[in-house]
């Protein structure tokens, strides 16, 4: 039996410690949110926070979360209001298919949260992580930009 | 022919030529019943209902895989419907016939639904109107429609669609309703947020992988490393200790392991000792290659031979051109859930083709082996209503989901073991397994004046299948003497299938890297070259006119830097690119494209813009990324470590226009892919002089 908390909920699980992450996530606690993209963290598309880093949740084991504080895009939104990344993510029509976008919210969330202000290169080295199919970059650059004006703007 | 159970009152149906998805109209085969189950809903037809607070839910028939689909085509039906579209919902339809085709596929969705699903907007907003009318005892024609009211053009009183549900239900069904011009559009045309937009930013959105039903178990599943092998034997000793197992299924070429989680069944499917027939297999890219080469020195069957070749003074050019097997590699893996129970088969599936996926289903549980295998009633199956297929949302298709091998297999696998399952592949699985762009080859020759007059134009190509190798091959644009295009079909085992703009992603390639040979032969400028050949043509020489002002084609780049210009015409619209490049140690960079796509009356621009840049992106991964190669038989590549796709840092910076018209919509999908690889290619000779005539571009082309 093991703990975990994930979006400030404690979970006490009987599950195998070797299990990854991103499958205790999405069919022990219901969390389908976060994606199964490549299994051999490549794709970046199960990006979780963890203490308020992007980490890929699919070959970690949930062994290795004890303790730590996980969030998923579930918990981003609060109450019904949008957190200022999913907000410029609806401004700037980014997602197409939709599949990866959990993995580039959290990711950029986790950029935003270290660095309000990123350059174009930070911004590149971040989302360099995570893949999308679709081609939905250029938005994604541009909700970035929008999103560090917003959460710059509402600390002002 | 059966009817499945319908609501009473739908009555306005589609007839639409099977497979050939040309409209013929809508047909009003019924009328409505105001015996209806509930006052507080409209439903005047299949495609909407209109509730008390005059909200509507819109049925989509088509497969919404990040193309845009659903708010596309419920644009349609708002539109003549005069609805709020703050107060439009969407649904995504049971697989039924009633809907007519529901195939998504060669970017024909809105082309097709143009017609029928403004047609059921209209038939709505005339029955509420004429209710308006009724109750105010006043001539319809004194009455207009806005924003999901009707309005009185004498007195300005309104009434809204939801109080008038009663008195609509009462009303005739128009047989021929009047569809608005396209110059009193108020909503398409407009950059409308997609419905689906917010529940794809929460996770709250389902896809396939996403479904959950009471009992159900996770199945994941190792297939032949050999195309065209079947299981021999299993050896299942080494899961015997594992959690959670319950159950080891063998297909005919495959093995699947049923467990409590998918963890627990991946594991257990890695851990299997499996023998497969044809374990030893020479097939490989190399083999096909050399074969298909000695095939390009014979005649071929004729696809398309036009005008006569003219004598006169000309130069000769010849040149051979490859393409490379591709992945779809969406990002979602293909996955199905599946239910065989006593009185029927339920699935929920990601698939672009649902109604076929349906009628396999249906095939395969009348297999004489399928029903030895108990567990299910001998009756199942027999009629279509007993199979059940829900459309999922689906992360990416590109032509993968067209077929419904996965749908099959955990419809199998949830007969065999009992469980309702949840196959879900592995990324090994998903890029082995494919169903892939054939590997193609090609044989070029024209004769060109020394003014740049065309007098004869050929064009030979061998693959494995007619249509997905030679599609696209025969839509030259250009003002050519005599013109041919033939071809070798050539079958070998690699599964292949429709993979984004199909024929046209290759042949695309190869038509407009050798156009910018016959130019750079003269020595004339490739957007010069092309204009004068496009005279007669003028559609298409205004898109490549316009992409040319757009890129300042002509002015000076940045040092190291060059262009290259493509054009192509496919799924009834026209795209050109110019893309602007650099080569640093031996690899492309492009900086820049230029893309201007006339696709008709552009229903949402901002979802046209986005399919744009995701064609873009799709082709370029083709172009510089990737490649499938095959090996004693079955595929080398397993994950994003060897099947790499373009990322975040390597994307271009993309500007669009689109064409003003008013010409019925064409195609959006898939028209981004075609120009891509040309537009790079032919920019990349400008800068280095090396023609590429293999795509994905590799070091070694770039070296010395």
């Amino acid at each position: 039996m093991i703990t975990i908390d994930v979006n400030g909920n404690n979970y006490d699980l009987d599950i195998e410690l070797d299990t990854p992450l991103l499958w205790v996530l999405r069919e022990h606690l219901g969390l389908t949110g976060t994606k199964y993209g490549c299994g051999v963290g490549q794709c970046g598309n199960c990006m979780v926070l963890v203490d308020n880093e992007a980490v890929i949740s699919c070959v970690q084991p949930v062994g290795n979360f004890i303790g730590k504080k996980i969030k998923t895009i579930e918990s981003l939104a609060q109450n019904g209001q949008l957190h200022p990344v999913q907000q410029a993510w609806l401004e700037q029509f980014v997602p197409e298919c939709g599949y990866c976008q959990s993995g580039q919210i959290i990711t950029a969330t986790a950029l935003l949260a270290h660095n309000p202000e990123p350059t174009d290169k930070e911004i590149e080295q971040a989302m360099d992580r995570v893949l999308c199919r679709c081609g939905t970059y250029a938005r994604i650059r541009t909700a970035i930009k929008r999103a560090s004006a917003i959460i710059r703007g509402a600390k002002l | 022919m059966k009817t499945p159970p319908l609501s009473r009152r739908e009555f306005i149906k589609l007839s639409l030529i099977s497979g050939s998805g040309l409209l013929l109209g809508v047909q009003v085969i019924g009328c409505s019943d105001s015996t209806s189950e509930s006052a507080n809903e409209f439903k005047p037809n299949l495609w909407l209902e209109i509730h008390e607070n005059s909200s509507v839910t819109i049925t989509i028939s088509k497969a919404e895989m990040g193309q845009g689909v659903i708010t596309a085509l419920a644009m349609l039906v708002a539109e003549e419907l005069d609805a709020d579209w703050s107060k439009v919902h969407f649904v995504l339809a049971k697989t039924s016939d009633i809907y007519g085709n529901m195939a998504t596929a060669g970017s024909m969705s809105v082309t097709e639904m143009w017609e029928p699903l403004r047609t059921a907007g209209a038939a709505a907003r005339e029955m509420l109107l004429n209710a308006a009318a009724k109750k105010w005892q006043i001539a319809p024609s004194n009455c207009r429609t806005e924003n999901a009211y009707v309005i009185d053009t004498t007195t300005a009183q309104r009434i809204s669609y939801g109080d008038l549900i009663a008195n609509a239900v009462l009303q005739t069904v128009p047989q021929q309703p009047r569809l608005k011009n396209p110059d009193e559009f108020r909503i398409v045309g407009q950059s409308l947020a997609r419905l689906d937009a917010r529940i794809k930013i929460t996770g709250e959105a389902r896809y396939g992988i996403d479904q959950q039903i009471p009992g159900l178990k996770h199945a994941a599943i190792r297939q032949a490393p050999v195309f065209g092998a079947s299981v021999l034997s299993v050896d299942s000793a080494s899961i015997k200790n594992l959690s959670g197992i319950l159950d080891v299924v063998v297909l005919d070429n495959a093995v699947a392991v049923v467990a409590d989680t998918y963890w627990q069944a991946q594991t257990a499917v890695d851990l299997l000792k499996i023998k497969w027939s044809n374990e030893l297999s020479e097939l490989s890219d190399a083999l096909i290659q050399q074969e298909y080469k000695q095939l390009l020195d014979q005649p071929g069957t004729i696809e398309m031979e036009q005008g006569n070749s003219i004598t006169g003074e000309s130069l000769a050019l010849q040149a051979d051109y490859e393409a490379a097997f591709q992945a779809h590699a969406a990002m979602e893996p293909m996955n199905c859930t599946a239910h065989v129970h006593a009185d029927g088969c339920e699935a929920w599936a990601p698939t672009q083709h649902a109604q076929y996926a349906r009628d396999k289903i249906k095939a395969y549980l009348h297999t004489g082996l399928g029903r030895l295998l108990g567990k299910v009633k001998d009756k199942l199956g027999m009629e279509s209503e007993n199979i059940i297929v829900h459309n999922t949302l689906m992360g990416g298709g590109f032509g993968r989901r067209l077929e419904p091998d996965f749908v099959i297999q955990a419809v199998e696998i949830s007969r065999k073991s009992g469980f309702p399952v949840k196959l879900l592949w592995s990324r090994e699985e998903d890029i082995r397994h494919d169903f892939y762009r054939p590997y193609t080859s090609h044989r070029l020759q024209a004769k060109v004046t020394n003014e740049g007059k065309v007098l004869a134009w050929q064009h030979r190509i061998v693959g494995p299948t007619h249509g997905r190798s030679v599609g696209g091959a025969t839509h030259l644009p250009y003002d050519v003497a005599y013109a041919r295009v033939d071809y070798h079909v050539k079958k070998h085992s690699v599964p292949i299938g429709s993979w984004r703009s199909i024929g046209s992603s290759h042949n695309a390639f190869v038509m407009e890297s050798f156009v910018d040979e016959l130019a750079a032969k003269i020595g004339k400028d490739p957007y010069q070259f092309r204009k004068d050949l496009l005279a007669d043509n003028q559609r298409v020489l205004a898109v490549l006119n316009k992409v040319a002002e757009l890129s300042n084609w002509g002015s000076a780049l940045a040092k190291g830097q060059s262009r290259g210009i493509a054009i192509h015409a496919a799924f009834n619209s026209i795209t050109a690119q110019v893309a602007e490049v650099s080569v640093e140690q031996d690899e492309v960079k492009v900086h820049r494209v230029y893309c201007v796509v006339d696709c008709g009356l552009a229903v949402n621009p901002q979802i046209i813009v986005s399919q744009i840049e995701s064609g873009i992106a799709f082709g370029l991964s083709a172009t510089l990324k990737s490649e499938i190669n095959i090996k004693n038989g079955g595929v080398i590549q397993s994950n994003f470590h060897n099947f790499s796709l373009l990322k975040f840092s390597e994307m271009p910076d993309i500007t669009v226009h689109i064409m003003k018209s008013i010409q019925p919509p064409g195609g959006i999908g898939e028209v981004a892919v075609p120009p891509i690889a040309p537009a790079v290619c032919n920019a990349v000779y400008a800068l280095t002089g090396k023609r590429i005539r293999r795509i994905p571009i590799t070091p070694e082309m770039l070296k010395g």
